[in-house]
């Protein structure tokens, strides 16, 4: 008896399991979910597991359900506003609904409904209507047995996590906006993508290969030349020597290849090729091969070249689009990294997707970024920290007030200034023009006040150049989004970042501080805020505005046979340079004047040159005054750019020269 | 025949009442043990398995620790604690990722939002979404007990090699060199990998969230997990407001050189300074004066305070006692709002 017990126990556990096992298989897929419900009925049926629920009931043009109970098992997030407003989100939808209105809005849309959401003991009823318009669902509603069926057909699960490991998961790769595609190996991954996509370097470590697209925007040249120029001077345009190079005959596709060794000693087989608009350098690189010949002839390396090929638009489904624009812009992230060493997210704004960063160590001011084309189109973007709270008014105020005092009304001409809210941001836009030599610029500072921080969009453009562009700057400044994370640390790091430039400041704003040479025993007064120069040696000394770019060199010569039948122009190095060698500044240095004056009972040598550079579009009048003592000869430099030659400017450099001393 | 029935539905009953929410069949097996009460380690950890979610993400640019020449992608664990795909993580985990990827233990991954976060807990909140989760079931600061055997539970992915099961005693309700809170310490390894999962007790109850962020470096022995009750105190306040609400004093203190070595004291905290405008400011709060107690509780390390401050919001008001020039006062003092 009892094994006959335990027999058909067993059996009974068998079949169970059994059973159990089937339905395993049949709840294995997580993509389904289904909810029974029932209008009237307090218990619905969520995969089979009954809860508790308010029940359902039928409004006028819908069956209402209750929106917790739903959502929760979908998984949606529920976020209640108040006063009856409703935000659900649930992966890339996005809803706002209110109880009691039949508009609605979804991902920013706005939608009717045919019957308004219902507040019912506490609890929120929504008609079926919003979830069948919105979600994956398949929903249904049996008015004969009042049931309702809704079967959640996908939970967004990621099906490709590509985009974490960057890899390629396509047989091609492509290029929408610039206009590529090339054939990549599997088991690629992306290894770097410039901002703009102009640049992506795809590795495969099997194959042990790297290859390089860098699109290039000024394509005034032919290939034929490029070719030529790179034949001529290698070292220079690929930073090697030669090994080979042909010209392709293919008509429909045109490039130029050149073979060499990389730095590294890697074999690197590199074509140009050409476009109406851009120019593209595509570089196979391996990493252990050292013949570049092996990259040519062997059929593997030259099969993924030559798939390369121009006009891929974004319009096929096996390519693996590496664009980054979006609607004709790009995004671009500004990261500031001060001396703290902490990095910190500046700035975001829309830019044009061929505008690259364009800062040199000339512009080596950390808070200011340049980014565009070329000098001609582009604009920059500096921050700085406020000393005290101002209003945007008020700030616009000082602004108007220091260009009108410091630069010159030869060059500068005011031509409006409004406050503008943009994209939530209240901005102070100042517009003029600026003339430097022939040219005649329209400049555009627009000001943000963020917090404690001030950020400029400068623009300066010829005004031909502004009217093609217009939509896109005023795209790009209302796309601009200031920093809005770990504000109070950034602050702080900037604060300490002007301070400690400060500190090469001679003195205190505001003030004027008395500098004396002991070696040679002169001295003379300059504005606080002026700097030194680092590299300054005791016999010659420059002095800056860093402001306004004016500044006062200072050099001393010792007497001596050999000194003493000297030309000044070739006893002083500051005269030397600027004059004869034309070292320290391009462009065409003219003498205009020279004197001979009676200065504190001293005869004073002075030379007037005017600076004329139109390609650095630096104006300005150097002045080297001249002065012969016993033992020693003084040379007092000072370098007034036009743009800033007025009165009061004129006056400090003056000033500067007329508190000069020598014993 | 009725007994065999009755075995039978039985049976019946033991497999089906089990949670299907799973499909990997494993998983689902041992679920039918822990159900029947075995406590062994590894019942624990198929009890607790579904509600461990591996974490991954890319680093964002602007993180300090970005390098444009390797993948960026980080890890760490994470615990689902309500099924509509809520889940609890430490800050430090995903305050840096650009995009970040949940992955469940049956293997399907999810992208996730950052609902909120805080530094000083190293807590932070996230959502998938998806519903019909299994949650952890979170523990009470009584259910931690010096000498208790604990599981610091990572990820069942292997992500790396990183993640694993732990297992150690409570060391003891220390704090780390650096933090603000109380610390369950235990010896149960924690590594990057599963920075972020649950400390969990031999019931399979959830008593703290294990971080890296305290532990000391090259230290053996020493881990440190965020206690339950300072969990529930973060995931309450991300809930209502999507950050930490902390009450606004406005002093900087020191502690006593006793406190700082964690010896028995009752120096108390001096003030160092007082912010102008602050609620101190304006109850009159001074300079070198030393704070005994607040609302009864004796304040001796700044964990005392931060602790304190946990069952205190921005506008409510409390006692504090305060020594001064060898008097005893007691001061009223309205919390702000900390910015």
């Amino acid at each position: 008896m009892k094994k006959l017990f335990i027999k058909r126990a067993m059996s009974g556990i068998v079949a169970c399991l059994v059973i159990f096992f089937l339905n395993v298989v049949s709840y294995a897929s997580d993509d389904v979910l289904t909810m029974k419900l029932e209008l009237g009925k307090s218990i619905a049926y969520i995969d089979d597991e009954a809860v508790s629920v308010n029940p359902p009931f039928m409004g006028v043009n819908d069956v209402y359900i209750p929106l917790r109970a739903v959502l929760d098992a979908f998984g949606a997030e529920v976020i209640w506003k108040g006063d009856g407003k409703i935000n659900i989100i649930y992966n890339s939808i996005n809803i706002n609904m209110s109880i009691g209105e039949l508009e609605y809005i979804v991902n920013q849309q706005n939608k009717l409904l045919k019957e308004e959401p219902q507040l019912l003991n506490g609890i929120t009823m929504i008609p079926l209507e919003i979830i069948k318009d919105n979600f994956d669902v398949t929903a249904a509603f049996y008015r004969s047995s009042g049931k309702i069926t809704i079967i959640l057909k996908s939970d967004g699960s990621l099906k490709d996590l590509s985009f974490l490991t960057n890899s390629i998961v396509k047989k091609t790769a492509g290029n929408s906006y610039f206009g590529w595609s090339i054939d990549i190996p599997k088991g690629s991954r992306i290894l770097t993508s410039s901002f703009n996509s102009k640049l992506v370097k795809i590795i495969n470590q099997q194959r042990r290969i790297v290859i390089e697209i860098k699109v290039w925007c000024d394509n005034d040249i032919s290939l034929q030349e490029l070719y030529d120029n790179v034949n001529d001077d290698p070292e220079t345009y690929l930073g090697a020597k030669l090994i080979d190079s042909s010209v392709s005959d293919k008509q429909d596709a045109q490039y130029v290849e050149f073979l060499y060794n990389s730095i590294d000693n890697q074999a690197v087989l590199h074509r140009v090729y050409k476009s109406s608009k851009y120019l593209y350098d595509v570089m196979l690189v391996s990493l252990e091969e050292t013949d570049p010949y092996v990259l040519k002839n062997s059929m593997y390396y030259r099969n993924i070249m030559n798939t390369f090929s121009l006009g891929y638009k974004g319009d096929l489904q096996n390519v693996q689009d590496l664009s980054k624009i979006d609607y004709g812009f790009v995004k671009y992230d500004n990261y500031l990294t001060l001396l703290s060493g902490n990095k910190y997210f500046l700035w975001q704004m829309d830019v044009l997707p061929e505008w690259d960063s364009l800062n040199s160590s000339m512009l080596n001011n950390a808070l200011k970024t340049k980014i565009g084309l070329n000098n001609e189109e582009y604009l920059i973007v500096e921050v700085d920290k406020l000393d005290e709270a101002i209003t945007i008014e008020e700030f616009g105020e000082k602004e108007k007030l220091f260009n009108k005092q410091n630069l010159n009304v030869k060059n500068y001409e005011f031509i409006s200034d409004e406050i503008l809210d943009i994209s939530g941001n209240k901005v102070y836009k100042l517009v003029y023009w600026i003339k430097l030599g022939k040219n005649t610029y329209r400049c555009e500072d627009n000001y943000i006040l963020s917090g404690n921080l001030v950020y400029n969009i400068s623009i300066k453009s010829t005004n031909k150049a502004y009217i093609r562009q217009k939509g896109n700057y005023d795209k790009m400044i209302a796309s601009f989004k200031p920093a809005n994370n770990e504000i109070a640390k950034l602050e702080k790091d900037i604060a300490n970042y002007k301070y400690e430039q400060s500190l090469n400041m001679l003195g205190k704003e505001g003030k004027y501080i008395e500098y004396k040479n002991k070696d040679y025993a002169w001295k003379t007064k300059f504005p606080g805020t002026w700097i030194k120069s680092m590299e300054n040696s005791s016999n010659a000394e420059l002095f800056v505005d860093p402001e306004l770019g004016m500044s006062v060199f200072i050099e001393v010569v010792e007497n001596n046979s050999v000194t003493n039948a000297m030309n000044d122009i070739d006893k002083f190095s500051v005269m030397r340079d600027i004059v004869s060698q034309n070292e320290f500044y391009s462009g065409n240095i003219n003498q205009i004047a020279f004197e001979n004056v009676k200065w504190k009972d001293l005869d004073v040598l002075v030379y007037t040159y005017r600076l004329e550079d139109d390609v650095e579009e630096d104006y300005g009048t150097l002045k080297f005054y001249i002065i012969n003592r016993e033992n020693y000869s003084y040379c007092f430099f000072t370098m007034i750019p036009d743009i800033v030659a007025t009165d009061k400017n004129i006056k400090i450099i003056n000033d500067i020269w007329e508190w000069f001393e020598v014993e | 025949m009725k007994k065999r029935i009755i075995a039978c539905l039985i049976a019946v009953f033991m497999v089906f009442g089990v949670s299907l929410d799973v499909g990997a069949v494993s998983i689902t097996l041992g679920n039918v043990f822990a159900n029947a009460g075995d406590s062994s380690i590894p019942s624990l950890v198929s009890k607790l398995s579904p509600s461990v979610v591996g974490i991954i993400g890319k680093l964002k640019e602007s993180s300090p620790d970005y390098d444009e020449q390797y993948d960026n992608l980080v890890f760490g664990t994470g615990v689902i604690y309500k099924s509509n795909g809520y889940i609890v993580t430490n800050a430090h985990v995903v305050n840096d990722m650009e995009k970040i990827v949940v992955v469940l233990s049956n293997g399907k991954a999810y992208q996730a939002r950052l609902k909120a976060s805080d530094e000083m807990t190293d807590l932070a909140l996230i959502k998938i979404d998806k519903g019909r989760l299994t949650p952890a079931q979170f523990g009470d600061v009584s259910d931690i007990i010096v000498g208790e055997e604990v599981l610091a539970i990572g990820t069942p992915m292997s992500f790396s090699l990183r993640n694993s099961v732990t297992k150690g005693i409570i060391s003891g309700l220390n704090r780390s060199v650096e933090g603000e809170y109380r610390l369950i310490q235990s010896d149960a390894a924690i590594n990057e990998g599963n920075s972020g999962g649950p400390l969990i007790n031999s019931a399979g109850k959830v008593i703290g969230i294990n971080t890296i962020k305290f532990s000391g470096i090259g230290v053996e022995g020493m881990s440190f997990s965020i206690p339950i009750d300072t969990v529930k105190y973060a995931l309450n306040q991300f809930e209502k407001y999507l950050k930490i609400k902390r009450p606004y004093l406005g002093v900087e203190f020191s502690e006593g050189v006793a406190a700082a070595y964690g010896l028995p004291s009752n120096e108390g905290l001096t003030v160092i300074s007082v912010d102008k405008q602050s609620p101190a400011d304006l109850s009159g709060i001074l300079e070198d004066d030393v704070i005994i107690e607040i609302n009864g509780s004796k304040m001796s390390t700044k964990i005392d305070y931060y602790e304190k401050m946990k069952s205190l919001s921005p506008g409510d008001t409390a006692v504090l006692k305060i020594e001064r020039s060898d008097k005893i006062i007691f001061v009223n003092v309205t919390f702000d709002e900390k910015n």
